[in-house]
């Protein structure tokens, strides 16, 4: 009934009855975004990928504070499940402060690299890399199973899933178990469906209740989003992600004298890491197209295209928390200081300048990309 | 875009693939059902993809049939892809097989980008490399 009101209202109003409207190229570039959620999907390097036990497990491993070096620090505590599983800082502190923005853990299985410059291609790798940097939980690998052995109730679960691999192994394939079973809960970290991937299956499916149903505003956004503000080429597909890194002139200087490298810097982190998909603790190790990565000039102070999906939820934003919310990204955009962007960068970038209308229009339908779980 | 995924026998492929220099009586044939045929410098390139329709960052294959004057081409050939209007090119590096007359199979292109890509072939043919490129959209 309130449907039906807002279509007769939208066809009373000219302004918003042009909003209405989406071309076929614009359907089209809409479709790309969807559907959602996508299938999920299995991990073949991860043995415990979707088993109901080792997801149980690995939830409670995930707010358990012994495995860090001092005892204090749980994943759970950056990772808050409470705020779309950040946590509100610029820059995450753990053991020590640390220079990134903490990821969001929405859709993580979805993902093909890994933080925010790709220093992991596995889950399961990016899940045990936080145990060993100071600025997220300080404990060297060595120490983890020292530390899992004198908490007995958890050793205790833990070699109920693990088997006798448990008592046999070394630290690092610990530390690399530990990871896969962190990671078999993160899987299921699916976000859901939002007021977009209702718009997107009423429009495709020509039901026009539901098409009316999505705010005129979001509406004037989504058009800018796949329009003139050129984002789906790197915000695409049903993640609003690619798998590519880019500069968007964010700075990446961290203190005096210091750069971020980004990408840069990460892609040789990830060919120097065992815990990979073609590495020794795999569990279907061979060649990966992760490994065919091509380390470029470009990659420098690059960063990983971050999905905007529940991205309402996950302020401050940028690889440094820098811009505190989605209007200080879209005004970034739009006032964008083309010197800042690398000489051999993408060319896609250049200062959109946008109305105080259009501003507040793709902010609108952003906020549409996020729901509540 | 998950990425865990094996990226296929192509080291078996070049292991049987090391041809012997094509004899010139071998007739060259162009690829059959290829998406695009291109020529210059005394040489035609077919090609099409494997599969036929690519999504977006997924691995493909790209399947090449060279034919030189001589018959089907043995030597070298890059491979490469770009997007010209946002002059980028591929995040991955291409491995590259020969497959033996006239045939190659260069795997796990991934493109990231939705728009205009060309692929670039440059043949290392006795004569000095001859450069064939071919518009694409993914
Ligand atoms: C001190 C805060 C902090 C703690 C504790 C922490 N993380 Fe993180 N996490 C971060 C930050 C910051 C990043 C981004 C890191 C980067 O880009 O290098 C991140 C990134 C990640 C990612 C990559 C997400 C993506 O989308 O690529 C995963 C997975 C992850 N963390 C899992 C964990 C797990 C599992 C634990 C516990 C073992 C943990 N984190 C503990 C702050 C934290
Ligand atoms: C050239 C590729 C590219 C284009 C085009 C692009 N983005 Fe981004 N976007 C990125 C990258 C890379 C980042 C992260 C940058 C960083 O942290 O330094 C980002 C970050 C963001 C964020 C912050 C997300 C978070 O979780 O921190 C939002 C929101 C966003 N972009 C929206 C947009 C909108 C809206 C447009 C169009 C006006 C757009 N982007 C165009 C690549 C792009
Ligand atoms: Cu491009």
């Amino acid at each position: 009934m309130i449907r039906r009101l807002a279509l007769a209202i939208a066809l009373l109003m000219p302004g918003a009855a042009l909003a209405e409207t989406f071309s076929a190229a614009e359907r089209e570039a809409i479709r790309e975004h969807g559907p959602w959620p996508q299938a999920a999907l299995s991990d073949p390097t991860n043995r415990f990928s979707g088993d109901p036990g080792a997801i149980a497990f690995g939830e409670r491993l995930f707010f358990e504070r012994s495995l860090s070096a001092e005892g204090d620090v749980a994943c759970a505590q950056c990772h808050r499940p409470d705020m779309a599983f950040t946590d509100g800082r610029k820059t995450a502190r753990g053991t020590a402060d640390g220079a990134r923005n903490t990821l969001s853990l929405w859709n993580v299985g979805q993902m093909r690299w890994f933080g925010w410059g790709g220093a992991s291609d596995t889950l399961w790798g990016a899940s045990v890399r936080p145990l060993a940097l100071m600025a997220e939980m300080g404990a060297p690998p060595e120490g983890l199973r020292a530390r899992l052995r004198q908490n007995a109730a958890l050793w205790h679960d833990y070699r109920a899933i693990v088997g006798q691999a448990a008592e046999d192994a070394d630290g690092s394939a610990v530390t690399a178990t530990v990871g896969k079973l962190l990671a078999a809960y993160q899987e299921t970290l699916i976000s859901p469906r939002t007021a977009f991937d209702r718009f997107r299956a009423a429009l495709l499916g020509d039901d026009p209740a539901g098409v009316a149903a999505y705010p005129a505003t979001a509406k004037r956004g989504l058009k800018l989003f796949i329009g003139k503000g050129n984002c789906n080429l790197c915000h695409a597909g049903p993640l609003f992600a690619t798998d590519g890194f880019e500069s968007v002139g964010m700075p990446h200087f961290i203190g005096p004298g210091a750069v971020d490298k980004g990408r840069y810097g990460d892609l040789l982190t990830f060919r120097a890491s065992a815990m990979k998909a073609s590495g020794p603790h795999s569990d279907a190790p061979g060649p990966m197209l992760t490994d065919q990565a091509r380390l470029q000039h470009k990659d420098f102070g690059a960063f990983r295209v971050p999905s905007l999906r529940q991205a309402a939820l996950t302020a401050p934003y940028m690889h440094n928390g820098a811009l505190p919310t989605l209007e200080a990204v879209i005004r970034h955009y739009s006032d964008l200081d083309m010197e800042r962007l690398h000489a051999d960068g993408a060319a896609i970038l250049r200062p959109l300048h946008l109305s105080k209308s259009e501003i507040a229009d793709l902010v609108a339908f952003l906020e549409t990309l996020s729901a509540a779980p | 875009m998950n990425g865990r995924r094996r990226i296929g026998a192509s080291a078996v492929l070049l292991a049987c693939g090391l041809s012997l220099p094509a004899a010139a009586s071998e007739v060259c044939a162009r690829l059959p059902e290829a998406k695009d045929v291109l020529s210059g410098g005394g040489y035609e390139l077919s090609y099409r993809t494997e599969p036929e329709a690519i999504r977006l960052n997924a691995p493909f294959a790209l399947l090449l049939a060279v034919c030189g004057p001589e018959g089907p081409f043995a030597g070298r050939i890059d491979i490469d892809a770009d997007m010209p209007a946002h002059r980028h090119g591929m995040n991955y590096q291409p491995t590259f097989d020969q497959l033996g007359g006239g045939r190659y199979r260069a795997a796990i292109l991934a493109l990231h980008m939705r728009g205009d890509w060309r692929f670039r072939f440059t043949l290392h043919g006795a004569d000095g490399p001859v450069r064939l490129d071919a518009p694409f959209r993914p």
